[in-house]
């Protein structure tokens, strides 16, 4: 019962957490796909397969977060580069903003019932 | 074997569990808001082949399932996902539909399978290809064969660009075809528009010049004045050339005074007028072809598929500029012509 909620409630964290940081690793530079997987894999805890990051890519370039674009590769075919749109660089500043001030008031109620 | 993105030939176990992976895939992301399972299936065949880029080959099947293992099963990418209303009940359909299914022979379940599952790209141009030689075969029939087949041709192979498959020289074979008639014969019909201005130019002064041989040119009376039939005969063609050249006048100036802005032999002008004519409206016109070519490539690309696959903007304004050249060049040189 307890691994069910436990299960599903990080399922919940996680979703929300991955969104920020698909947007989040982007911000910078425009990023292949295949290497966004593997550097958002690399964050313990955050994903549990290394291709859940693709259905978000696809949602997100749908509502116009991100766009893409084919760029010739030495090492085979065009590659798909994934970059934010003004309009992810927009929301993505505002949910670091949401996530901050969720980060620290979890935090105090957390360091509350601390004795 | 078969290909993944990035040339990696499995071998006939991995190609087998990938295709297994890639409907598990499909089946968990369909129904999910604002998302294409095309583009996610591409996605996961670029991963795989980057993956797999050292792998030997034909790639084992054990070499695949480590990459499948890292990306995790599909039907957990969804978790925490919830389809949208509509989606929902085309999904409770799908299950309902499934169950009603169940019911039905083994066979004929592996049949529809084998249907459903094989991939659009080849079956398209299977189609294509098939279409096409029945246009061909029958003759009669082209006109609408080459049309169906043409917009099978261009789905095949949008569907292949989607799944991030890149054509195959046997492929090509079967989807080119008809889009290659149809994108030529528009191609020789925008490049050649131009050539029509020339021969209306070439057609009008050669009239001109027979026109005005006619009138104008010497016709002597008869060598022997004893010779009345030639005599009267003489008389009869230089009453009609009086009467006829009257009639004609307005005609007859116009004809001396467009001869008149042609600087060559008459034998040649009317060439001359339709090589003029024709570099003026070929530099008018390519010029605006290349504006729009430079301002809008993604068009001339589909418009002129696949003749055109490697055209760029820049290549639009190249031709624009050259074209504003020769037509700048063209146009004094018809100013200075007006004025003679």
């Amino acid at each position: 019962m307890d691994a069910d909620l436990l299960g599903n409630w990080t399922t919940q964290l996680r979703k929300g957490l991955l969104e920020l940081c698909v947007l989040a690793t982007l911000r910078g530079e425009r990023m292949y796909g295949y290497d966004l997987a593997k550097r958002l894999s690399g964050v313990a805890g955050l994903v549990t397969g290394e291709g859940t990051i693709y259905p978000i890519l696809s949602r997100f370039k749908k509502d116009g977060l991100v766009e893409t674009e084919l760029a010739e590769s030495p090492d085979g075919p065009a590659r798909k580069y994934y970059r934010l749109t003004p309009r992810g660089r927009a929301l993505l500043g505002k949910m670091l903003a949401a996530w901050a001030e969720v980060r620290d008031g979890v935090d105090r109620v957390a360091g509350e019932g601390q004795p | 074997m078969t290909d993944v993105r990035g040339g990696v030939e499995l071998g006939p176990d991995a190609e087998a569990r990938l295709g297994g992976y890639l409907a598990d895939v499909r089946a968990a992301v369909a129904g999910l808001p604002g998302v294409s399972p095309d583009e996610i299936e591409a996605d996961v065949r670029e991963h795989v082949g980057h993956e797999l880029r050292d792998a030997p080959r034909p790639v084992p099947a054990a070499a695949l399932e480590a990459v499948l293992a890292r990306l995790g099963p599909p039907a957990g990418w969804a978790a925490g996902e919830r389809p949208d209303r509509l989606r929902r009940v085309g999904l409770a359909v799908q299950q309902w539909a499934r169950g009603a299914r169940a019911s039905v022979g083994a066979r004929l379940r592996a049949a529809r399978e084998a249907v459903w599952n094989g991939p659009d790209d080849w079956r398209l141009a299977y189609l294509t290809f098939g279409v096409f030689a029945v246009g061909v075969l029958t003759v009669i029939a082209f006109p609408v064969c080459l049309v169906v087949s043409y917009l099978l041709g261009r789905a095949g192979a949008a569907a292949a660009r989607e799944k991030g498959v890149e054509l195959g020289a046997a492929r090509k074979w079967l989807l080119y075809p008809p889009a290659v008639v149809v994108s030529g014969v528009l191609l020789v019909a925008v490049v050649g528009l131009p050539l029509a201005a020339g021969g209306w130019a070439w057609d009008r002064v050669d009239t001109a010049v027979h026109r005005v041989a006619l009138f104008d040119g010497p016709d002597p009376p008869p060598a022997d004045p004893r010779d009345r039939q030639a005599v009267r005969e003489w008389q009869e063609r230089q009453a009609s050339r009086q009467a006829l050249r009257q009639r004609k006048a307005p005609q007859l100036e116009d004809d001396r005074r467009l001869l008149a802005v042609v600087p060559v032999d008459p034998r040649w002008a009317p060439a001359a007028a339709g090589a003029f004519v024709g570099v003026g409206a070929g530099a008018l016109w390519w010029g605006l072809f290349g504006v729009a070519g430079g301002l809008f490539p993604g068009a001339v690309r589909g418009v002129f598929f696949p003749l055109a696959g490697r055209f760029r903007a820049r290549y639009g304004w190249v031709l624009a500029v050259l074209c504003a050249g020769a037509l700048a060049a063209w146009g004094a040189a018809a100013y200075e012509l007006a004025g003679r």
